[in-house]
């Protein structure tokens, strides 16, 4: 093997122009492939990693929605956030509501997400500045707290400190029942889930009730926290026999939950990565061919001192295959930049998460770039290796000399 | 087998016998047309000798010396090498033979042009599975012995053609084969060089090398032990 490794190499340095443009073209072709392994999976791996930095484990929903898709809510979500709280391995149950509310500050008035949470410290966003929303046994009198998102703070010059008016309805006396109120901001956090350019701002989910002059108790969604977070089988089909009216998904059953409704991606990466793979094919396999009708001369001398067919069949194959690996630093350069410019274009789309991504290079995308270049060269060098091993010796080294 | 040879075989003398034709013959199927390469050719061949094949173009000489070194098969007749009939061996088994005990020199040399001279006679030990540094060693010895020790890192692309058959010459011995078979070895080559090519062939029968020599060149020729004639295919 090591004389076959040791061939196959020199050749490909034979023609030194030649086998830069070949890799070159490999390089181009190839990228489409890791750009497509990185998009078929990237909004997912993507979310996986959001998910992970919140750290809850699962997530109850209204049955066949996502979160915050739409305007669904779990009726009687404070007395079901309260008895799953209650089940062994439960670290926290948190039901928040989410809408869209507006908010009035210097004279001002503009839309914002609401996240209403039962009280601070639940872990729906990470403060960078000030104050959490207060704790459980919040005091009673005062001005309502708020938290703001730093595009917020940003844009309409909004402090730790300030006041802001909050309004259900985009303009005053639309609603007698949901009168604006003042409230207090006392930090401003990182909103796992904000979307590009959104502003965001948490409240207490009493407050955010009264100011939709409608009752508690209902919620978007409620949040699950596991002492182990590998652990949710027993819990998902408990509070799924509990409530038929809801769903409960562990992260993983929420990423295939949504990998169903993000298949357009799939199918696209698929038929893109498919075609750049056939192209590459084509590419090593003419290469190789023309680069051992060159050499049927070399081949009848190498057969004749001694090489068996399979040992010429497998010289080729591993031809082939070099080319295909020597092209993937070529390929991953080009592919990651192609994919950081691609992806910069698609999340300027409207109503997308800051931290989502399209192209995501996991090790698994890398791995199965590696192994389809790889297997591409070794198959595209079969053609050429059986034209090779099939070389009629005395009758080639005969023409060879009369030529 | 001859009776001779099958008598001394038994009485245990060795066969000095490299390689025995005997009646072969071998035919070209051309569209509609049968060409006859070799009509009926027996030859031995024995350790320690030098065999010219002369005769004009298209007679049969490099048929005969593919024949005799198993690159290919008769189509009547029996080649034995090294007391093994080649058309009952198997193509890799007989590959095999080919690499342990046949050096091949071609008028074209093929050395592999993105090899150094060292690394084109490495080559076939390198095949035959010869640890790294007795390659290296063997490979120095014979560009040495080929007047080349001062080229082996020199591609084919940097040396004449004299210089390109000694390195064939130097590859063809790497394994130590016990069957040389030179075919136009100094059809490319100019007079003063073609002579210092056949010198280093009939230095490889003290060896105990067993060569094969295909010519024009009837000095060369004049130089092995036994000259054949060839004509249409035949041994005249």
């Amino acid at each position: 093997m090591r004389s076959l490794v040791f061939l196959a190499g020199r050749t490909l340095g034979r023609n030194r122009v030649r086998s830069a443009l070949v890799l070159l073209g490999l390089a181009v072709t190839g990228a489409l492939l890791l750009d497509m392994t990185m998009l078929a999976h990237g909004l997912e791996t993507s979310l996986g990693t959001v998910l992970g930095r919140i750290g809850f484990a699962i997530r109850v929903l209204p049955k066949g929605s996502l979160p915050f898709a739409g305007e669904e809510e779990i009726p009687g979500a404070d007395g079901l956030a309260a008895a799953i709280a209650r089940q062994p391995g439960v670290a926290a149950a948190v039901p928040v509501a989410a809408t869209n509310i507006y908010v009035e500050h210097g004279g001002t008035r503009f839309p914002s997400f609401v996240l209403a949470v039962p009280h601070g410290g639940t872990g729906g966003y990470a403060l960078l500045e000030g104050k959490d929303l207060p704790g459980a046994s919040r005091p009673a009198g005062g001005m309502p707290a708020a938290v703001i998102n730093p595009i917020m703070a940003r844009r309409d010059g909004v402090r730790v400190g300030d006041t802001v008016v909050l309004s259900a309805v985009p303009a005053r006396g639309l609603a007698p029942l949901a009168a604006p109120r003042a409230f207090r901001v006392t930090g401003i956090a990182d909103f796992y889930v904000d979307l590009a350019a959104q502003r965001s701002i948490s409240i207490a989910t009493a407050d955010l009730r009264a100011l939709q002059g409608r009752p508690a108790g209902a919620a978007s969604m409620i949040l699950v926290r596991l002492n182990d977070p590998a652990r949710t089988g027993p819990l998902t089909r408990w509070i799924a026999a509990q409530d038929p009216r809801v769903d409960a998904l562990s992260n993983a059953d929420f990423l295939a939950r949504l990998a169903t409704r993000l298949t357009y991606f799939t199918q696209f990466s698929l038929i893109l990565g498919s075609l750049s793979v056939a192209v590459s094919f084509l590419l090593i396999t003419a290469i190789v061919t023309l680069s051992v009708a060159e050499r049927l001369g070399e081949i009848a001398m190498l057969r004749a001192i001694g090489f068996t067919r399979a040992r010429i069949a497998a010289l080729v194959v591993l031809e082939g295959t070099a080319l295909g690996m020597a092209s993937l630093p070529g390929t991953f350069v080009l592919g990651l930049v192609i994919a950081r410019y691609l992806d910069a274009i698609l999340r300027q789309a409207p109503g997308l998460p800051v931290d989502l991504h399209f192209f995501v290079l996991t090790s698994s995308a890398a791995a199965r770039t590696i192994a389809l270049l790889t297997a591409t060269g070794a198959v595209a060098g079969l053609y050429p290796a059986a034209l090779a091993s099939r070389t009629a010796v005395a009758a080639t080294l005969h023409a060879e000399v009369q030529s | 087998m001859t009776a001779a040879r099958a008598d001394a075989a038994a009485a245990g003398v060795p066969d000095p016998a490299v390689v025995v034709a005997e009646a072969v013959a071998k035919e070209y199927r051309t569209a509609g047309d049968t060409v006859h390469a070799l009509r009926g050719v027996s030859l031995t061949v024995e350790t320690g000798r030098m065999i010219s094949v002369v005769g004009p173009s298209g007679c049969g000489k490099s048929t005969l010396l593919h024949l005799l070194g198993g690159v290919d098969l008769p189509t009547s007749g029996t080649v034995t090498l090294l007391g093994q009939p080649t058309h009952a061996l198997p193509d890799a088994q007989l590959a095999r033979v080919r690499l342990a005990h046949v050096g091949f020199v071609f008028q074209r040399f093929f050395l592999l042009p993105m090899l150094t001279a060292e690394e084109n006679v490495m080559l076939p030990m390198l095949e035959a599975g010869v640890p790294a540094a007795a390659r290296r060693a063997r490979a120095a010895a014979l560009l040495d012995r080929v007047g080349l020790a001062g080229r082996a890192g020199h591609r084919p692309g940097q040396l004449s053609g004299g210089e390109m058959q000694r390195v064939a010459i130097a590859r063809a011995l790497a394994n130590r084969p016990a069957l040389l078979l030179a075919d136009e070895p100094t059809g490319e080559l100019d007079d003063a060089t073609g002579r210092e090519i056949v010198r280093l062939l009939r230095d490889a029968t003290r060896d105990g090398c067993a060569v094969v020599v295909v010519t024009h060149n009837a000095e060369l020729a004049a130089l092995a032990d036994l000259q054949l004639r060839m004509r249409n295919g035949a041994v005249v």
